[in-house]
């Protein structure tokens, strides 16, 4: 860039906005929050009653975009390389930002370095949980019928990792004790 | 959960948020909850301490994220208005409506939690021998 089109450029940012452009010209188009899950998953409808909320306070519409898939590493991906202008955030998820970097090879992000934490929303705990006819209604009822009874240490571990198809238990499976206090 | 529901396995690890329309249909049956204090959604269903499983909590959790190098100022905005809308009578409900605990977390706090519960879940990973995929 020459001298005088970075003079000129400098001239006109600070003619237009003056000092502090950013802070004071930011929203200036719509945001967009991407969600990486389904449209009518929890985290979407989280989203959109921000969303819905977030836009009469910065008078920009905010759009939700949903980029599902890969248990929410893909929108994880497509957000770590978005511009860092303000204009696109992304709703991360256990999943996203401390699961999947654990249980999955190729995360197309680094969920602490790629990102900036903006405000904390809420939680939802998990559940272990069986098809109400399968005959099983206490965890003791899962672990009586698990072979080789030793399941039950296991629920602590294997099972309690939670995050889409990693956490099932099949009761014919022989599991070894693993200790894993929290 | 779709494994379970078609009984290609027998139990699942799910949060409260997915599992409720199952559980309410009654399809699932909830076991268990992960958390140091029952769920409001499934107040019959008792923690891993008191099913004599030991303590154990493990949440499913939300916050809003920027690219990094986005203007701290922008970052500031957001999360304030964000902090602030969770805490709305309203708004807050409405997240309850859909099993999600609205919760303040002091935004230099996050960054921390986050990093916590990802050293929490590689622990986890570990100790259950899991191979990543």
């Amino acid at each position: 860039m020459s001298l005088t089109r970075r003079t000129a450029l400098a001239s006109l940012a600070l003619a237009s906005t003056g000092l502090g452009a950013r802070a004071q010209s930011w929203p200036a188009k719509p945001l967009t929050i991407v969600v990486p899950y389904t449209a009518g998953s929890a985290t979407d409808t989280l989203t959109r009653i921000i969303a819905e909320r977030l836009s009469p306070r910065l008078g920009q519409p905010v759009i939700v975009d949903n980029k599902a898939g890969a248990n929410g590493s893909i929108a994880g991906g497509i957000v770590a390389r978005a511009p860092a202008d303000g204009y696109t955030l992304m709703m991360a998820t256990a999943a996203t930002h401390a699961g999947n970097p654990n249980l999955m090879k190729a995360v197309p992000y680094d969920s602490l370095a790629d990102f900036a934490p903006t405000g904390f929303c809420g939680s939802i705990p998990f559940t272990l949980a069986v098809r109400t006819d399968s005959g099983i209604s206490t965890v003791a009822d899962f672990v009586a019928r698990a072979k080789g009874g030793q399941a039950f240490a296991d629920l602590r571990g294997r099972h309690a990792v939670g995050a889409g198809h990693l956490h099932d238990a099949r009761p014919t499976h022989r599991y070894r004790t693993r200790a894993c206090a929290l | 959960m779709a494994d379970v529901l078609s009984g290609q396995i027998d139990m699942t690890f799910i949060d409260v948020g997915t599992g409720m329309p199952q559980f309410k249909a009654g399809k699932l049956k909830a076991l268990v909850v992960a958390s140091d204090k029952r769920s409001p959604l499934i107040p019959d269903v008792p923690t891993f301490a008191e099913a004599g499983l030991g303590a154990f909590a493990l949440d499913a959790w939300f916050v809003v994220v920027a690219p990094a190098r986005t203007p701290p100022d922008v970052i500031n905005k957001i999360g304030r208005h964000v902090s602030e809308i969770v805490a709305e009578p309203e708004a807050a409900a409405r997240l309850r409506a859909i099993s999600i605990e609205p919760e303040p977390m002091a935004p230099d706090q996050i960054r921390a939690f986050i990093k916590a519960e990802k050293e929490k879940w590689a622990m986890l990973v570990k100790a259950a021998g899991i191979d990543p995929e």
